[in-house]
């Protein structure tokens, strides 16, 4: 497995852990009617900063000095999955967007937290796409994959 | 200078001219009339849709190569650059309003297009300059 599939399959776990967190949110907000106060407020953001971190170290780290960064294949596959990536944040974007107006109307209003779910959640599954882009076209589990 | 850089000049001269006069119009009717209807000032930014008629306008470059490796790479980057900075631009019309007014305030449903129309403009914009840059503003020897 080379770098770019590892950092596809380190995106798809942190998605889907990602997936539990928000839906824990969604379930405070909606059915328990509880709004999240102080540092349960922010906690997400360091959350995020070591995943970040995470990636970063682990990612970088080359199995051995004789390690590629990547090839034309690879900066193919990459391109693909990027433009992939692209397309599917337009889609979204412009459902996400479209969708609340034309269920409120024009002259309806909107929770400002939607703002912040339409963000995450846009960027989110974008993160998921390119990975499963990248995946797909290595073909999932290869072990012919060592550069 | 090649289509490419036309086009992008043609984008880069569209949205600005769209962006100045839509704000004057929004700033001059907020005065006169009031601000939800000064809205209707952002309609001259349709202006900035003449940037689409760049392909129409300028022909395809003569000769039997129109487009190099080096053209593709400028376009991947100027892609690349115009994505992330719209994305900047959605996450920064998302959060700022979260961030300000509260998780439990509300805001008007017309701010959802608006942040849709603003990223594509974003995107245009920011692809057309990368664009520009890359190649170099003046650079004659693009042809």
């Amino acid at each position: 497995m080379n770098r770019t599939q590892k950092e596809a399959w380190f995106n798809v776990a942190a998605a889907v852990l990602c997936i539990p967190i928000i839906a824990w949110a969604l379930a405070r907000l909606f059915i328990l009617k509880r709004i999240p106060e102080g540092f349960e407020r922010f906690w997400p953001l360091p959350v995020f900063i070591i995943f970040i971190v995470t990636s970063i170290v682990v990612m970088r780290r080359k199995q051995s000095p004789t390690e590629v960064e990547s090839d034309e294949r690879d900066n193919l596959i990459k391109y693909r999955a990027v433009v992939a990536c692209f397309v599917s944040v337009w889609i979204l974007l412009a459902a996400a967007t479209g969708i609340p107006q034309l269920a409120v109307g024009v002259k309806g209003s909107i929770p400002v937290w939607l703002l912040a779910f339409i963000n995450v959640g846009v960027l989110l599954i974008a993160l998921l796409v390119y990975s499963a882009a990248v995946l797909i076209q290595y073909g999932r589990g290869q072990k012919g994959e060592k550069s | 200078m090649n289509r490419a850089q036309k086009m992008a000049w043609l984008f880069v001269i569209a949205i600005s001219s769209g962006v100045l006069v839509s704000s004057v119009a929004v700033g001059v009717l907020a005065l006169k009339v009031g601000m939800p209807k000064a809205f209707a000032g952002l309609g001259f930014m349709g202006i900035a849709g003449l940037g689409g008629l760049g392909p129409l306008i300028f022909k395809k470059d003569r000769g039997k190569v129109t487009r190099d490796e080096r053209d593709g790479l400028i376009n991947q980057r100027a892609a690349l650059a115009s994505f992330a900075l719209s994305y900047l631009f959605v996450g920064l019309a998302c959060m700022i309003p979260f961030s300000i007014l509260g998780p439990t305030a509300t805001i008007s449903a017309i701010w959802l297009p608006m942040i849709f129309g603003g990223a594509g403009i974003v995107a245009f914009f920011v692809h057309s300059v990368a664009i520009l840059l890359q190649y170099g503003w003046r650079n004659k020897e693009n042809e």
